[in-house]
């Protein structure tokens, strides 16, 4: 044991709280350390010094005025800290909690219920809609409008199994066939065999791509709003 | 028809008057909580000088700890209905104590803005800038008083987190157990904060500490 840690135990010591064995440690290091003897009993001589310091006293009338003060009413106005921890007492704030707890519940449950409403629609999408394929038969690749990623439309499945944001959007029934959703599969070089239909590519919700029967060479841009309808789909 | 016992006066049922200097502080309180005055002037005349002692080691100012000791009594009063009887009402009132004169010193120091020595010292929690005693002359020859006063700064000088430690435990005499209640920590550091804050103790009283003290 170094003078360290034997100091560390001098107030156990003192006070007769030590252990046996830390006790015969500490009493073999005073034995040949005359610095930690020397410490140890000044520690003792301080400690009964401040157990000695003499009680500093109130007032004579102390006591009266406390009663004076409860009396007068002054002192009996709680401070904020008080007044606040009287308002929040269990009594008062269960109602509260109670309230609180029930709206939470409706919250959740409305809210997985609607998750389960997005799912079902999500399915039924999938299960209807037809994944646009590529010209040499290929599965598309649909991106989210978000750019997060690429979801393959190769199987219902798997377009269930990807949502995107616009999903949210699913209550009003366009959960999967977004127009931000675009194609990536318009071959730029080949043409098309005329009177084929195709999706046109959509640069914004006001903008589409025409391709042109040139093979796409040279493409325009054209207003949604200058479109017929939405049943119009650009012959190349 | 009358019988003999019927001579008999009947005695009165006398309640035995209740000596509240019989009770437990715990007791004493319980009876303060059903709008007893007297056992709250018990209560006053019992702690009085301990809560003004305790806070006087913490704030060097005797008026100022007059009146905070005041605020104690007050705040027992007005939270009497609050009080649990499952706990030791020593440590109840010892932790008010301790938390109004920890206000006090962070008011001061708040208040202050300017750079004071006292406020530093408050302030420093251990941390802080410690300024060495002017040591006393080997001969000089001291009393009671004059020990007693040197203790006093002694105290006043070690950080405040050691000396509420200390305070409590040497001073006031609570239990480990006790001192960690009020100070909210745990025993272990209780007993540490406690040695470190005698060692410092030890070193500033020193000079003071004569043969027969060792």
């Amino acid at each position: 044991m170094n003078c360290r840690s034997a100091e560390s135990l001098f107030s156990a010591f003192v006070e007769d709280e030590l252990n046996q064995k830390e006790r015969r440690f500490l009493e073999s290091h005073l034995l040949s350390c005359r610095r930690c003897t020397a410490s140890m009993r000044e520690l003792k001589a301080s400690m009964d010094l401040c157990g000695a310091l003499p009680m500093v006293d109130t007032s004579p009338h102390f006591e009266d005025d406390v009663m004076t003060m409860i009396r007068s009413g002054e002192a009996l106005r709680p401070s904020l800290i008080e007044w606040l921890r009287g308002l929040v007492t269990i009594d008062r704030v269960r109602p509260f909690a109670l309230a609180g707890a029930g709206a939470s519940a409706v919250l959740v449950v409305s809210f997985a219920m609607n998750a389960l409403h997005i799912g079902q629609t999500a399915t039924q999408v999938a299960g209807t809609t037809k994944a646009p394929a590529t010209q040499n038969g290929a599965p598309a690749e649909v991106t989210t409008p978000d750019g997060s990623g690429l979801a393959s439309l190769a199987t219902p499945e798997a377009t269930v199994s990807a949502p995107s944001p616009a999903a949210s959007k699913s209550d009003a029934g366009y959960a999967w066939v977004d127009h931000n959703v675009r194609t990536s599969s318009i071959p730029d070089t080949t043409v098309p065999n005329p009177g084929a239909r195709y999706e046109d590519e959509y640069i914004t919700d006001q903008f589409f791509l025409e391709r042109g029967t040139d093979g796409g060479n040279n493409p325009t841009i054209t207003p949604v709003s200058s479109r017929a309808s939405d049943d119009v789909y650009i012959t190349f | 028809m009358s019988t003999e016992n019927d001579d008999v006066p009947i005695e009165p049922l006398r309640l035995k008057k209740l000596d509240l200097a019989e009770l437990t502080d715990e007791d004493v309180m319980e009876r303060c909580a059903m709008g007893s005055e007297a056992a709250f002037r018990t209560l006053v005349q019992r702690y009085r000088t301990r809560i003004m002692n305790l806070v006087c080691r913490f704030i060097n100012d005797r008026d100022r700890a007059e009146e905070i000791s005041q605020e104690v009594f007050l705040r027992v009063f007005r939270n009497r209905e609050r009080y649990r009887k499952s706990g030791k009402f020593s440590t109840w009132i010892f932790t008010i104590a301790v938390n109004l004169t920890k206000n006090e010193i962070r008011s001061r120091v708040r208040h202050r803005g300017t750079f004071s020595l006292d406020a530093m010292e408050e302030e420093s929690s251990g941390q802080g800038v410690t300024f060495p005693d002017a040591k006393p002359l080997p001969d000089e020859d001291l009393n009671a008083t004059e020990i007693g006063e040197k203790v006093a700064e002694a105290l006043r000088k070690i950080p405040a987190r050691y000396r509420e430690a200390v305070v409590l435990r040497d001073v006031e005499g609570l239990s480990y157990e006790e001192v960690g209640q009020i100070l909210r920590i745990p025993g272990g550091t209780v007993r540490s904060r406690i040695n470190r804050a005698r060692l410092m103790l030890k070193e500033r009283l020193k000079p003071y500490l004569t043969l027969e003290d060792v």
